[in-house]
């Protein structure tokens, strides 16, 4: 027991920061991401020792999972929820900081869903089926979705676009 | 856009605040496990508890329907070789009834699966031999035995109830006569304030068509009881007030003989009464010398009615033994003398087989001072030499069986070859390997689902 707990604190102090930024592009709140780390860290106690020889997997799809489940329980944001405004579009080319704002958000207005699928894809470099599979979706799942949220974001955040040509706007 | 999105992302990511995890995350993890696994074969438990309850009910709320089997009453028999039958046997209550019973006798039940019954009655089927836990309606363990009829279709016992007019206060009520053959209970109220006396005698005639019940009133909710008795005809359903010689003691010590009841009067003397006229019959003996042999079973007349047998013990020597009597046509006073062959540890004078044998229950020979019925032999008595054969094998099976009474219309017939009794296996074994089974089941889901949770992600 006391090695098994050891390997869970030595899993938590090397991982836990990777896992937080996971957690924060994943909610867009530093405390539902302290709350979304802590209840995977949790969880992955309980089965420490099934998990232990490969944690992370299992770790970050709780991430994902418990992230979307959090969505459907509390409602914070309706799904599909389409904002008839746009937000403030620069007059000159952004800095990065306006960037990582502008990208806040139109992630913020993205279905949970689309959302954790631009961050498993463009963010944790997943491949449409490693996403897939951490999703438990199928591949066209996957694709549809990516595809709705690059729309998407081209809408809400066309600032991102206009620093790219114009055929990098899809994947 | 990709490559922009990646690395607005990745500085996006960077503005998060690392979590500072709780300290007891680690311990409130693992309990949770080990809570979840207890919640989870709790419920594995109570689903099979409650599918056992439901099965349980659906059996107790069956009514009791008549005995299925048709049998020929030429074909009826008492079995040569009797089983101490499974804790486990079914009841009346669950199998309905047996039909004509060859006897029945006490052995344990098995009334749930923590709780046993050291006195319960069981019965063996006159048909094929078929055993079966007795569920009689009210019965309750006074100390007073059942009585069964001599043609075996009929079993007479004292019922319990609440007492009208008190808090709830349990006594004996009146006397019951459970039908073998249909599984119905005919309940004869006796009125008493107080209820019945817990000993009583129940003796059938020997034409079956009479019951003698002797009881006693209680003066009060503990107190003593005076005597008095019935004789309740079976085909007018009606109790008539037995003779004044009716003792709630005295019967203990009777038996169904032609033309009537068998007993002994004051515990002494012996008489036949004929339930139909009334009469009572004494036999001309000598009180002193009766006194003497000490008589506690019996009397049994054969079945001419000219011979008559008692056990007694003369003396306190050597145990109790087999006395018989006969007489002439004139009745002359009766010649008792000792039954060679009856030494030593009788246990138990069953009945008259024809006219000159009996059947009886000893000891093995040189088995006579351990647990009483550790090990019975049931045995053809010549009443005339003391020859003594071997009638009844008895399989005690690791258990034993006592106090039987057989149906004696069957006694002078063969006995016949009946099959062994299946043995019901202990429930509680097949439930726990069910419960195993379904908590394994549980354990695989879960193992299952946890396994989809934590399949490591195809890194292609």
């Amino acid at each position: 027991m006391a090695a098994t707990r050891s390997s869970f604190e030595e899993f938590v102090a090397a991982r836990t920061a990777a896992l937080s930024r996971s957690a924060y592009l994943l909610t867009g709140s530093h405390e539902d991401a302290a709350d979304l780390v802590q209840d995977a860290l949790f969880k992955a106690a309980r089965v420490w020792h099934r998990i232990e020889h490969s944690p992370e997997p299992y770790v970050r799809r709780i991430l994902v999972n418990e992230n979307i489940s959090r969505w459907r329980h509390r409602r914070r944001r309706p799904a599909e929820h389409v904002s008839a405004e746009l937000p403030d579009q620069p007059d000159q080319a952004p800095a990065d900081a306006d960037l990582r704002l502008s990208l806040r958000q139109a992630l913020d207005r993205l279905t949970p869903k689309q959302r954790t699928v631009l961050v498993l894809r463009y963010y944790e470099d997943l491949s449409e089926s490693q996403t897939a599979s951490m999703l438990g979706v199928s591949l066209s799942t996957v694709k549809s979705q990516t595809r709705h949220a690059l729309t998407r974001l081209r809408e809400l955040a066309p600032e991102l676009v206009e620093l790219e040509s114009t055929g990098s706007l899809t994947e | 856009m990709s490559d922009l999105l990646r690395d607005v992302m990745r500085g996006l990511a960077d503005e998060a605040t690392p979590v500072t995890l709780q300290p007891d995350t680690w311990r409130r993890g693992r309990r949770s496990h080990v809570l979840r696994l207890a919640g989870a074969g709790l419920a594995a438990v109570l689903v099979v508890v409650a599918g056992i309850s439901v099965f349980a009910a659906s059996k107790l709320t069956s009514s009791p329907q008549p005995a299925s089997k048709s049998y020929d009453p030429k074909a009826l028999a008492i079995p040569d070789r009797i089983w101490t039958p499974s804790p486990w046997t079914a009841g009346t209550d669950d199998d309905g009834p047996l039909g004509p019973l060859a006897f029945i006798a006490i052995a344990t039940r098995q009334t749930s699966w923590f709780h046993a019954n050291d006195h319960a009655w069981f019965g063996v089927s006159a048909v094929d031999g078929e055993y079966r836990f007795l569920d009689l309606p009210g019965y309750e363990d006074t100390g007073t035995d059942p009585a069964l009829s001599p043609d075996g279709t009929r079993i007479a016992y004292f019922y319990a109830g609440r007492l009208p007019g008190t808090d709830g206060h349990r006594a004996i009520l009146g006397y019951a006569i459970y039908n073998s053959v249909t599984g119905e209970v005919l309940r004869h109220r006796v009125p008493a304030t107080y209820g019945l006396a817990i000993s009583g005698s129940l003796l059938w005639s020997g034409d079956g068509r009479y019951l003698l019940a002797a009881y006693g009133f209680r003066r009060g909710l503990q107190g003593p009881a005076f005597s008095a008795g019935d004789v309740f005809d079976l085909d007018s359903q009606q109790a008539a007030n037995a003779p004044q010689t009716f003792d709630d003691g005295l019967l203990d010590a009777g038996a169904p003989a032609p033309g009537g009841v068998a007993f002994f009067e004051r515990g002494v003397n012996p008489v036949l009464f004929d339930p139909a006229t009334g009469t009572l019959h004494r036999f001309p003996v000598n009180p002193y010398a009766m006194r003497g042999y000490g008589p506690t079973i019996g009397p049994m007349l054969s079945p001419s009615g000219r011979a008559l047998v008692f056990g007694g013990n003369l003396g306190e020597e050597n145990g109790p033994r087999a006395f018989s009597a006969r007489w002439g046509d004139g009745r002359e006073a009766l010649q008792v003398r000792e039954v060679p062959g009856s030494r030593p540890w009788l246990l138990e004078l069953f009945g008259w087989t024809d006219e000159s044998h009996l059947l009886v229950e000893k000891w093995k020979a040189g088995f006579e001072t351990s647990e009483r019925y550790a090990a019975p032999e049931i045995y053809r008595l010549e009443v005339g030499n003391g020859d003594l054969r071997p009638a009844i094998a008895v399989v005690l099976n690791g258990g034993s069986f006592v106090e039987p009474h057989y149906a004696q219309d069957l006694l002078v017939r063969p006995f016949a070859s009946r099959a062994a009794p299946p043995r019901p296996h202990d429930p509680r074994i097949l439930w726990t390997l069910v419960c195993l089974a379904l908590f394994a089941a549980l354990l695989l889901l879960l193992a299952i689902r946890r396994r989809g949770l934590t399949r490591p992600i195809d890194k292609r």
